[in-house]
């Protein structure tokens, strides 16, 4: 594992680049509004939203039974089922799928968009052992190129401008490297992944949704590519956290109807497909389907009253597109493979250590729950991980020790009187003792003007009326 | 104590107390099925042509594809210029479409959404690998939104299923939309008339 660097450091990092920045926040926040277009236009939106947040906890609240109830469907429907507890289990049963599906060509694995593939690391782990894969869906092949982490789970590439996208493509598909035509580089990249697609062996697609009572597997895309990968190889393997499954099949009504809406603003994504049997090959047999069903913590995460309903995530991305901190830093920033506010809240359940940051990286500001489609109470998980890591001993050293330095000055009133008074005298004779740039406050906002005195010296002042 | 015995055995202890389920009721629809429908596929990057019978499809084909277009049919009635074996196992052959013309069973208005499934295809990947997709679609098979679609589809059995929005897109590059990602280059919706 790589040296993590903090948040706020990433953030620093981001922010030197002022027009990229600039851009970065104007384009997130143009998705953003295209989302409330979308929501404003149905008049039953905080009906639907209302509708996806009950689902979603009677499903949790039932995930036991519901997911006994989805193998036994799924297996029913003649695919195979396999549970993993971590990440390294999943990739290990990924690999073992892959291995034994070796006809005399070799194995060529194509993945279409998977966060939890990511969250499980799963590329490195393929690569290490030799096996490659290929990302699918055109922003993760960017980054896959340029050996990056997404940094947004719908917008993956986002981070980049299309001067990067040639200089890559320039390097690995030998296009003109002075064309950073958007259309002439999504043709390259058509072009380049369609052989991909037709080599294929193995294809690996995420889960949107998982139906219990039909065993039906939900993908959407719009680009295609999760079915062009599905359709011509051999296997298929699809990897689903546990969290996903819902309970009928007329629920996805009101999924498939909250998504592409508060993803990216559309009305629905191009592609929104339904894996029940496998595909008929010939004499009768079926193309080899596999379903991975990964814990990786979210069992636990069930067990914290507190923080349980970050479970109801469908993966939209409307927290992030709208968050102030998100825009403004990038999501390499948030060294996890969800970012952004919902990020902050189920990584420090995975390393509470590593993403002790993380829940910091926010102003509070509660726009991420406006807009989240399944009403997950973002903001105050973010402030209930704060505590629960200071507790823990957790909490960044600079944040304790002023919150400790506050809560001594704060709660004794003679302190307070006095602690006021000195510093309003030093910054009226010394201004250059808080308006430096070692003082991080100061950095990107100015210092008031001192008043002569405070509001209980002033008080204490006036003639008393009402004696 | 297996992976899944462990996985199930923290979940049933740590689920909380179960909820109700809401009553999802499909809104009521506003506007004539069939106009929203058009106004939805077109904004989508989809394009709608209304035929009075499917025949009517190859002359349009011949008109704005052009007379040398090879192109194929999975629609009952409707012959394209080049056969497909029905019994495809193989989907790499598909390759080389440049039209393909299939049946949907039915269209969702609020989003230009039409549903496909795989018995009336000849291989589950021809609407992916063909250059161009056109979908046919009656009018009376409109439905309104995305909750009338699964009221249709409960209790009908299919192997595989796709609601096909518009054409193959992305916005990966700039947030710059363009059309024909990996799939179809354009999608064509042959809206046929309710016969009288």
């Amino acid at each position: 594992m790589p040296n993590v660097v903090e948040h706020a450091a990433g953030a620093r990092q981001f922010v030197t680049d002022e027009p990229r920045t600039d851009w970065h926040d104007q384009t997130l926040w143009f998705v953003r509004q295209k989302r409330d277009r979308m929501a404003h236009s149905l008049p039953e939106w905080e009906t639907l939203r209302q509708w996806a947040s009950q689902i979603k906890d009677h499903a949790l609240a039932n995930l036991s039974q519901y997911l006994e109830r989805l193998e036994a469907q799924v297996e029913a429907n003649g695919i195979q089922v396999h549970w993993a507890a971590n990440a390294e289990e999943h990739n290990r049963i990924v690999e073992q799928i892959v291995r034994q599906s070796g006809g005399p060509g070799g194995v060529r694995v194509v993945k279409s968009k998977s966060m939890l593939t990511e969250e499980c690391h799963l590329n490195d782990y393929l690569i290490r052992n030799g096996i490659l894969v290929v990302d699918t869906d055109l922003g993760e092949r960017i980054v896959q190129l340029r050996q990056e982490a997404p940094s947004h789970i719908v917008l993956p590439a986002i981070h980049l401008k299309k001067t990067d996208v040639s200089q890559t493509f320039a390097r690995h598909l030998g296009t003109d490297p002075t064309n950073s035509d958007p259309q002439y580089l999504t043709e390259a990249a058509r072009q380049h992944l369609r052989e991909e697609f037709l080599g294929a062996t193995v294809a690996i697609t995420g889960v949107n949704f998982a139906v219990a009572e039909t065993g039906t597997l939900v993908v959407c895309t719009n680009e295609g590519n999760a079915d062009l990968g599905v359709h011509l190889a051999d296997v298929h393997i699809a990897c689903m956290g546990i969290e996903k499954v819902i309970p009928r099949q007329e629920h996805l009504g009101v999924f498939l109807r909250l998504l592409a809406r508060s993803a990216t603003g559309q009305p629905i994504t191009t592609y929104s497909s339904h894996f029940v049997r496998p595909r008929p090959l010939s004499n009768g047999k079926r193309q080899a389907m596999h379903l991975i069903l990964v814990d990786n913590g979210r069992s636990t995460q069930l067990g914290r009253p507190d923080f349980r309903n970050s479970l109801k995530c469908i993966r939209c991305g409307a927290c992030f597109n709208t968050c102030p901190v998100y825009r403004r830093s990038g999501g390499h920033s948030y060294h996890n493979a969800v970012a952004g506010p919902i990020g902050s809240i189920l990584a420090p359940n995975l390393d509470m250590k590593k993403n002790a940051d993380l829940p910091f990286a926010s102003t509070l500001c509660g726009s991420c729950a406006n807009v989240c489609p399944v009403k997950i109470d973002i903001d105050k998980q973010l402030w209930l991980w704060r505590q629960e890591l200071t507790r823990q001993g957790m909490a960044p050293v600079s944040k304790t020790l002023a919150m400790r330095l506050m809560s001594t000055v704060l709660s004794s009133p003679v302190l307070y009187g006095w602690s006021g008074k000195i510093g309003r005298r030093l910054m009226r004779l010394f201004p250059g003792l808080v308006s430096n740039r070692f003082n991080p406050w100061y950095r990107g906002r100015e210092m008031p003007q001192p008043p002569q005195q405070s509001f209980g010296e002033w008080y204490r002042q006036q003639p008393k009326k009402h004696e | 104590m297996n992976s899944r015995e462990r996985i199930l055995s923290t979940v049933r202890q740590n689920q909380p107390i179960s909820v109700a389920l809401p009553l999802v009721t499909p809104p009521d629809p506003v506007a004539p099925l069939s106009d929203t429908f058009c106004k939805g596929v077109e904004r989508i990057g989809g394009q709608v042509i209304r035929v009075q019978d499917p025949g009517r499809i190859t002359a349009y084909v011949r008109e704005a594809f052009g007379p040398e277009m090879d192109w194929v049919s999975a629609v009952d009635g409707l012959a394209g210029t080049r056969q497909l074996d029905q019994n495809l196992h193989r989907g790499h052959t598909l390759a080389t479409v440049e039209l393909a013309i299939c049946a949907g069973h039915f269209g969702v208005a609020e989003n230009g959404a039409i549903w496909v499934t795989d018995d009336s295809l000849p291989h589950r990947a021809l609407p992916f690998l063909c250059q161009h997709l056109g979908l046919v679609v009656a009018e009376s098979a409109l439905v309104a939104t995305m909750h009338d679609a699964y009221r249709l589809l409960d209790g009908r059995t299919f192997d595989y299923g796709v609601f096909i929005a518009g054409p193959s897109k992305t916005a990966d590059i700039e947030q710059s939309l363009v059309i024909g990602a990996h799939g179809p280059r354009s999608l064509t919706v042959f809206l046929l008339a309710d016969s009288l």
